[in-house]
């Protein structure tokens, strides 16, 4: 399941370091695919992707793709941010818990409200994709 | 600030207090857990807090003070209710109500604490030890708890990812 693709304008303010490992996320988000790696000894998903399992510490790992669905845990607004962000002030971060069992932190795009379900998207800007969260009805 | 066996301390001639008890518990994770759990809860805190006072034979209730790892208002709040010193829910409520002051039920952070204090970063927690090390030793000033007997530490890293608690008890 791809994700929405949102052409953004410009160039992102803090691109993402991108490592040899971490490239096959990077270029799945470009396409609208939000894959992280899933250990084959012990079937557990793990988020950021990491090249061994956090849970029984195996290096038999895979990619999946997950939904990039889920629900908001927290959120708040940054109105005081790093300078290279001043741009985009205010602006909203959350935590957002996924299907799959996975929490991450993300960028929050709109009003959606705790508990209440959000869905993954991707930003494409000129330079490369980052993600974000908004809500979803289903 | 010395850590010495007890005879050590006892032949130097000068005030020392003992360790009773202590505790550290980390999650195996850092800030935000990839694994959801309950994020004010404090899991850590509850754990290595438990340790320590099984550890020392005492309860909460048993403490005259604590100087706890609180760097933002809200986590002195949740870790006061992580480590039992207040119910969960009312942390907020009690120390606004000055239960968590001097001269109330539990003072917390007599010291002031990381907001009135300060946070010199690494080395914050010894602040906050020596602040226990003043009271128990009887020599808090203005600050001090009456009769202060027995005192919990509690330290951590991350977002309380990681906690290190101790007991502290004054030398009779
Ligand atoms: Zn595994």
């Amino acid at each position: 399941m791809s994700l929405p693709i949102i052409q953004t304008e410009g160039l992102r303010a803090y691109p993402p370091r991108m490592s040899d490992f971490t490239k096959s996320f990077w270029d799945g988000l470009t396409s609208g695919y939000f894959r992280t790696t899933c250990c084959d000894d012990c079937n557990r998903p793990s988020f950021p992707p990491k090249p061994f399992c956090p849970h029984c510490w195996s290096n038999k790992v895979s990619w999946i793709e997950l939904t990039g669905r889920g629900m908001l845990y927290s959120v708040t607004t940054v109105h005081a941010g790093p300078a290279v962000f001043s741009g985009d002030l205010p602006y909203k971060v959350g935590i957002v818990d996924l299907e799959e069992g996975i929490r991450i932190a993300t960028k929050v795009l709109d009003d959606t409200a705790l508990d209440k379900p959000v869905e993954l998207v991707v930003l494409s800007y000129e330079d490369g994709p980052l993600f974000a969260a908004r809500s979803h009805l289903s | 600030m010395v850590v010495a066996e007890e005879d050590i301390a006892k032949s130097t001639g000068r005030p020392y207090v003992n360790i009773r008890g202590e505790g550290f518990f980390h999650e195996g994770a850092h800030q935000i857990s990839e694994i959801p759990n309950d994020m004010i809860s404090f899991q850590a805190a509850q754990r290595a807090g438990k340790k320590a006072f099984t550890d020392a034979g005492i309860s909460a209730s048993d403490l005259d003070l604590a100087e706890v790892y609180a760097p933002c208002t809200i986590v002195e709040v949740l870790v006061a209710e992580a480590l039992g010193l207040c119910p969960r829910g009312q942390g907020a409520q009690q120390a606004a109500s000055g239960e968590t002051a001097l001269g109330g039920r539990i003072p917390i952070c007599t010291s002031g604490g990381l907001l009135s204090r300060g946070h010199p970063a690494y080395v914050t927690a010894l602040y906050s030890y020596f602040e226990l090390l003043e009271q128990l030793r009887g020599r808090g000033g203005k600050r001090q708890v009456d009769q202060a007997e027995l005192a919990l530490a509690c330290t951590e890293l991350g977002n309380y990812n990681a906690a290190m608690v101790h007991i502290l008890e004054a030398v009779a």
